[in-house]
Order: C-alpha cells, then structure tokens, then sequence
C-alpha cells in the first residue's frame, strides 16, 4: 500500500510540474524526487514517530539532491526544489485552521496555526543547513587546491 | 554599453518575472556583465523591480531599471534563460541573438491552457491516492477541482489580483467539495481537502520568502511573504465563507465537527 501511496505522489508532483511549466525533461525527475520526498517521509515517519523530524529529513534530502541536479544539469535551485518539498506543505493544516475559524475553535486555529509555521519553518531551516554544508564542503575543496598550488 | 545592460535587464526582468529568487537574477544579471569594461557595477533586485548601476572605465556612469508588475512560476523559462545568460557570458552567443532568444523564451508557450488545468486536476486526483484516499474520492476530487484549476488559469491570464482569484477558487473547491459529500457522506474529506488546497496554498510562496530573508535580502522577503500570506488570507476567506453559510443552514450537515 506504501508503495502504491509513493508512487502516486510522484505521478502527483508530474502533474503539479505541468501547472508550474515546468519543462518535459524535467517532468520525470520531478515524479522521481516527489517519491523519494514522501518515501522518506514516510519511512523515518515510521522509525521516529515524531512528523516535524520526518519532514526535516525528507526536505533536507530532497535539499542535497536538487543541489547536485542544479550543479549537474545547470538549471535554477527552485526547478527541482519546488517539486520536491510540494508534498510536504501543510495544506490540510491550513485546511483546520480555516474550519477552526469558522467554527469559532480558537484551540484549533492556535494549534493548526502553530502546527503550519513549524512545518514551513522547518523545511526552510533543512534548506538553509543543506546550502550551507554544500558551501562549506566547496570552500574546503578550494582551500584544498589552493594549498596543493 | 547599452546594449549590453538592456540584454542583461532583460535576462534579470525574465527570471524575477517568472518566480526566481532576487539573488538568483543578481547572480545572472552579474555574470552577463563580467566580459565589460567597467570600473564598478551595482545591481539591485527587489521584488518588483530591478536597477543595474554601472561605471564606464571613463568614468560616466550609466543606469537602468525595470518595475516588474507580475510574477508567475514558469520553471521551463527559469531553465531556459539561465541557459541563454549562460552562452551570452562564454561569448557563444551575441548580444543581438541573445535578446532574439530571450524574446523567444518570454513568448513561448510550455503547455496549452487546457492541459495545465487537466494537469492540476490529475495533480489532486493522484495526491489523494497517495495521501491514503479511495478511488471514489480521488475520482471526484478529480471532477471537483476540474472548473476552479480552470477558473485560477483563467483570472490569472485575465490580469485579476492573485487576492481575488484566491477567494473565487478556495470558495469553488468548497462548493463543490460540499456537494460531493453530501451526494456521498462516506468520501474521505480530509485527504481529498489535503490535496485540493495544496495546489491553492501558498506554501512556495512562504519558502521563497524565508529563503529570500535568509539571503539577506528583507525587503523583496518581507513583500514576498506578505503575498504568501495575503493568498492565504484570499483562499481562508473563500473557503471559510462557503463553510459558514453551509454550516448555519444545515447545522454541520454531513460534517461532524
């Protein structure tokens, strides 16, 4: 059932990569790192039972991979980084919030609210760690070099 | 020398225009620049607009800038122009055939209207699935976001606020949801909902925000969230408003909340 959920996200995230136009090469690549995404996700969902850790190692991943892709194919950050992180928005949270403020549930507004920051900031801290840990590993490679000159 | 600015504004208008970071149409616009003679550049990019400052080595300094009324995420054109500034720097291409190419890029159609909605469409229709849904409910998930991804491609080619657009879709996925659970009570709402407003919510938004902020640059991140959180305000309203008179006509119907 895992792998049928896997897979439909990544056919998901095909689809979402037409509405963001993104380009036919890349539709595929895209349907591979949404699966890896929410493979992930899923399985350290398993090992840790606690869903913000899940989805800082699932985004953190998907952070290094669209990194090497930019460097490998030249292309924006964003054309593989958007696609990827895509399901792990917070988008039923948003859903609760906006029920809770229909139904005056202040407690269901705070902790949907809470709950959507956490994930968003979340996924930017993991892309924030990935870059920099790129960037150092390159400023020591050059270091390197220059040393050996 | 104005040639040179022109094609390189022009390369910085095409990725701020379609949903680059503003460090990102720095660095392009600077790479494009590097084979001139010039004592000093300058290049600032702010959400909405973009100034190129530069020195002539005579000394006579030369500005441009460029007010970006609209932006959309087009990843094909990203690529593409990035590819363009690319050649233009290792002097593969002139600057006549850059702006040739760049034209082309900011005329060229990715996908035909009615596949970009069809797509959005399957989008909700396999997150369903993969969020744990039935058939039946990614069958109709399918059906019900069909006319408002239609609706969203449609106000956005029409000029209409992003607010606005946001409240009319968020409201028709609401309308339509709701009819469909009250044909069938037995529809997993939550992970049809999950992935219907995924395609609403600004989430992409909010995380260009942060990243922009984290590059240091607070001005394009701060109008950047603000529209993330005015999408989100537009889609709450939409969607908040449907519920409400729903729920104070049936008293929560099919919805036990």
């Amino acid at each position: 059932m895992a792998i049928l959920e896997i897979l439909m996200i990544g056919v998901g995230i095909g689809f979402i990569s037409i509405a963001l136009e993104a380009s036919k090469e890349d539709l595929a690549i895209n349907a591979i790192l949404g699966s890896i995404c929410w493979a992930t996700y899923l399985y350290t969902s398993q090992i840790f039972d606690n869903r913000q850790l899940s989805i800082f190692i699932a985004s953190f991943l998907i952070s290094f991979l669209a990194i090497y892709l930019t460097r490998r194919t030249g292309k924006p950050l964003q054309v593989y980084l958007i696609a990827g992180i895509l399901p792990l928005l917070p988008g039923l949270n948003i859903f609760y919030m906006v029920l809770g403020f229909v139904n005056q549930d202040s407690k269901s507004i705070l902790e949907n609210a809470n709950l959507t920051i956490q994930i968003l900031s979340i996924i930017v801290l993991s892309l924030v760690f990935s870059s920099s840990i790129v960037r150092l590993l390159q400023r020591l490679k050059h270091n390197r070099k220059r040393s050996e000159l | 020398m104005n040639d040179e600015l022109k094609v390189a504004l022009r390369a910085g208008e095409l990725m701020l225009r379609n949903g680059s970071e503003t460090s990102r149409v720095q660095y392009i616009i600077k790479k494009m620049l590097k084979n001139l003679e010039i004592t000093s550049k300058n290049v600032i990019v702010i959400g909405t607009a973009i100034i190129i400052s530069i020195e002539q080595s005579n000394g006579v300094p030369i500005t441009i800038s460029k007010s970006i009324d609209r932006r959309n995420n087009n990843l094909q054109k990203l690529s593409l122009v990035t590819k363009v500034a690319d050649d233009y720097s290792k002097n593969k291409i002139n600057i006549s055939e850059t702006m040739e190419k760049l034209n082309i890029i900011d005329t060229t159609v990715t996908y035909p209207f009615w596949l970009r909605v069809v797509g959005t469409s399957l989008a909700t229709f396999s997150f369903t699935l993969g969020f744990g849904g039935s058939i039946i409910g990614a069958i109709s998930i399918f059906f019900i976001t069909l006319f408002p991804a239609y609706f969203i491609q449609l106000l956005f080619k029409k000029n209409v606020p992003y607010f606005m657009s946001n409240i009319l879709a968020g409201a028709l996925i609401s309308i339509f949801s709701l009819i469909a659970f009250t044909i069938n009570p037995l529809l997993q709402y939550d992970k049809m909902i999950a992935s219907a407003i995924i395609i609403l919510t600004p989430g992409i938004a909010a995380i260009t925000a942060i990243r922009d902020v984290v590059n240091g640059d607070f001005i394009t991140g701060a109008s950047r969230g603000m529209e993330a959180l005015l999408s989100a305000t537009g889609l709450s309203i939409g969607v908040g408003f449907i519920f409400a008179i729903y729920i104070s006509i049936t008293g929560g119907g099919v919805w036990q909340f």
